[in-house]
């Protein structure tokens, strides 16, 4: 579903070389759950960039369900992410001004759905989520965990083949983060493969894998599984 | 996905109301005062008669003092009357050459009905002319028509009236039939002419091109029997020695006091007659008249408007004030979308996420820039109404019609306003759809 290969990222001024993240091969299949850790500024949010089709990569090749996305148009890599990519991110990003409804449809705005073909979707992820009742509610009347419930309904709403969550429980407390990675263990269980970036340990052991990235060297992590 | 922008757009609008309103305000401001400047310059300069405008010309004979010419014009040249002599304007009526003449001049006298007493009578400005005079500049009738050929030539007393004096004097009823008094003269009326205010008045010179068209016509030749004369009004120019204490003594001068219009049925009989004035011109020399170089002329309406300078210089110069006004508030406003929109950038960092394309995002924000520029427009319309209502006020000199908006201004003031608001939206948009999307995805 998602093969890297050799894939590195450096920076480049007029003086200074910066290499974030050095060359490396990783393969994810359908299905997978995956856990990103390591230190801040260790390169993860680069990586998780890279892996999102929002961030250029200096070297290598990267397949998105076998299709090489190395010099594609941007036209044809915001038609990628709509499709193939559900991102979650840390602060939720859900537009005050819109309402649920409106917030988990907006990927859907930039595919070819009909109206009502929309409207099952938005609602099925809301479904999905547990807030099919609230759709006509603003992100400023929930708490912090069901706008992450709302953003992960976005993320879903239009089938994709992975969510990239980019510290998807950083900004709630330790009952309502329990209650997201439950949400994202069902999903993954349902089959949809997911990318998680974490600083959290606990939360990473709850995936089947888990990548370590340090000084921009990214590594598989050998830690026994206790999910 | 058009309603699904505009949509996006009043929210926008909403959720920064104070932004949005000085851009709103800031765009009317311009619009109205461009629109205003614009509105009577264009209504000053437009063609008054499009579909013939070219086969309607004034005659200009140079009946003139050998010595001097009448005046110089603009170019420094010599100038030749824009009037013609009685004895010329009645020897071209006699010729009959045109399809349609229009001679005319005015006089003033006192008017007032059978049953009104002496007391109630007021002076009034009376157009004296042929009965071609409403076809030739388009005078549409509501009662009755104008007068007979005869009534031309043995100078019948009839008259045909304004509806705001038929409105007066009769209520608005159908006075034809019904009979006027024009000093102590009873004089049939015949028909009664709509609201009629050609903008600009082009068959008068430019001094009186934007004033009220006169209330009440009768033939010329009736003004002569009946010896109507107001020195006052009537307005003539002499060379020479020649009398001028009494119409006769006019009439039989070398003033030049008849504005004469001709309309022809082609533009190529127009050529004839101007071939035909010079046969005339040529006859004149051989018994001592016409003696200066200058050529006659044969003009079309929109011709005389240009001669007579009816947009003036310092309306031209106003557009150009009131356009650069407007640029400036323009300026005003893109920097102010520039303020919008990079505040917006969490928003296109995660449009862009989920799948929009810089295309997306660019419609998106055109349609804001398009809200923006509509409601600046409308409110613009209304600040332009309000500004021309109070140079209406201000100028009672000019007519209303020179301050008045038709359909296509109000449209064009609209589509102004859209317009330039889309177009001084470009920088800002651009600038919006090339964020660096991975920076932007933390600022929602």
């Amino acid at each position: 579903m998602l093969k890297m290969r050799g894939v590195a990222k450096s920076f480049v001024t007029d003086t200074v070389k910066t290499q974030a993240l050095q060359p490396f091969d990783l393969d994810i299949e359908q299905g997978e759950f995956v856990a990103v850790v390591g230190p801040s500024g260790s390169g993860k949010t680069t990586f998780l960039n890279i892996a999102g089709l929002l961030e250029e990569y200096s070297e290598g090749q990267y397949f998105l369900d076998d299709k090489d996305t190395t010099g594609l148009s941007d036209k044809h890599k915001s038609a990628l992410r709509n499709q193939k990519i559900g991102f979650i991110f840390q602060s939720f990003n859900l537009i005050p001004e819109l309402n649920l409804f409106d917030n988990v449809e907006m990927p859907l705005r930039y595919r070819d759905f009909s109206a009502k073909e929309r409207t099952e979707r938005v609602l099925n992820a809301l479904e999905k989520v547990g807030l099919a009742g609230r759709k006509s509610h603003y992100p400023q009347q929930l708490s912090g965990g069901q706008q992450q419930r709302v953003a992960i309904a976005r993320a879903l709403a239009g089938s994709p083949s992975f969510l990239l969550a980019d510290e998807p429980t950083g900004n709630l407390d330790s009952k309502m983060a329990d209650g997201i990675m439950s949400l994202l263990r069902d999903i993954n269980q349902q089959g949809t493969s997911i990318l998680m970036v974490t600083h959290d340990m606990d939360q990473a052991k709850q995936a089947g894998r888990i990548v370590e990235i340090r000084d921009g060297h990214l590594s598989e992590q050998k830690i026994a599984m206790t999910a | 996905m058009g309603n699904y922008y505009f949509k996006l757009a009043w929210l926008s609008f909403k959720k920064t109301p104070l932004l949005s309103l000085l851009m709103v305000g800031t765009i009317a401001i311009g619009i109205a005062a461009a629109m205003i400047t614009i509105t009577v310059g264009y209504m000053m300069g437009k063609n008054p008669l499009p579909h013939k405008s070219e086969r309607v010309a004034m005659v200009h004979l140079n009946s003139w003092d050998p010595a001097e010419p009448i005046s110089y014009r603009r170019n420094g040249e010599a100038d030749i009357p824009n009037m013609l002599t009685y004895q010329d304007a009645m020897a071209l009526l006699t010729a009959d050459k045109a399809d349609k003449h229009v001679p005319f001049v005015s006089f003033s006298t006192l008017v007032r009905t059978e049953t009104q007493d002496v007391k109630s009578a007021e002076m009034h400005n009376i157009r004296s002319t042929s009965r071609h005079f409403f076809s030739v500049f388009g005078a549409p009738f509501i009662y009755g028509a104008t007068w007979s050929e005869e009534a031309d030539e043995l100078g019948q007393s009839v008259i045909v009236l304004s509806k705001r004096e038929n409105d007066r004097l009769f209520n608005g009823a159908n006075s034809v039939g019904e009979s006027i008094i024009l000093d102590s003269k009873l004089y049939r009326i015949v028909g009664v002419i709509d609201d009629w205010q050609p903008t600009p008045k082009f068959y008068v010179n430019s001094f009186h091109m934007y004033t009220p068209t006169l209330p009440y016509f009768v033939p010329l030749e009736s003004q002569i029997r009946n010896d109507f004369f107001s020195p006052a009004t009537m307005g003539w120019y002499c060379w020479g020695d020649d009398a001028t204490s009494t119409l006769k003594d006019v009439m039989s001068s070398e003033c030049v006091w008849i504005r004469f219009w001709v309309e022809f049925e082609s533009e190529a009989k127009k050529y004839e007659y101007f071939q035909f004035m010079a046969d005339y011109t040529e006859e004149q020399r051989k018994v001592g008249r016409f003696l200066r170089p200058e050529p006659n002329r044969l003009m079309s309406v929109t011709e005389f408007l240009e001669e007579e300078g009816a947009i003036t210089e310092e309306s031209k110069l106003g557009i150009v004030f009131a356009l650069a006004f407007l640029l400036a508030c323009l300026c005003n406003v893109m920097s102010l979308m520039m303020t919008k929109f990079y505040g917006k950038g969490g928003e296109v960092g995660l449009r862009r996420a989920v799948g929009a394309t810089k295309k997306d995002i660019a419609v998106q924000f055109g349609c804001e820039s398009i809200l923006v520029g509509l409601l600046g427009g409308v409110i613009g319309l209304a600040l332009a109404q309000l500004g021309l209502s109070a140079l209406t006020d201000m100028y009672p000199e000019y007519h209303a019609n020179v301050m008045t908006m038709n359909f296509t201004l109000m449209v064009s003031t609209v589509a102004l306003a859209v317009g330039t608001s889309l177009l001084f939206g470009l920088w800002p948009i651009y600038r919006a759809t090339r964020i660096q999307l991975s920076s932007q995805l933390k600022s929602l």
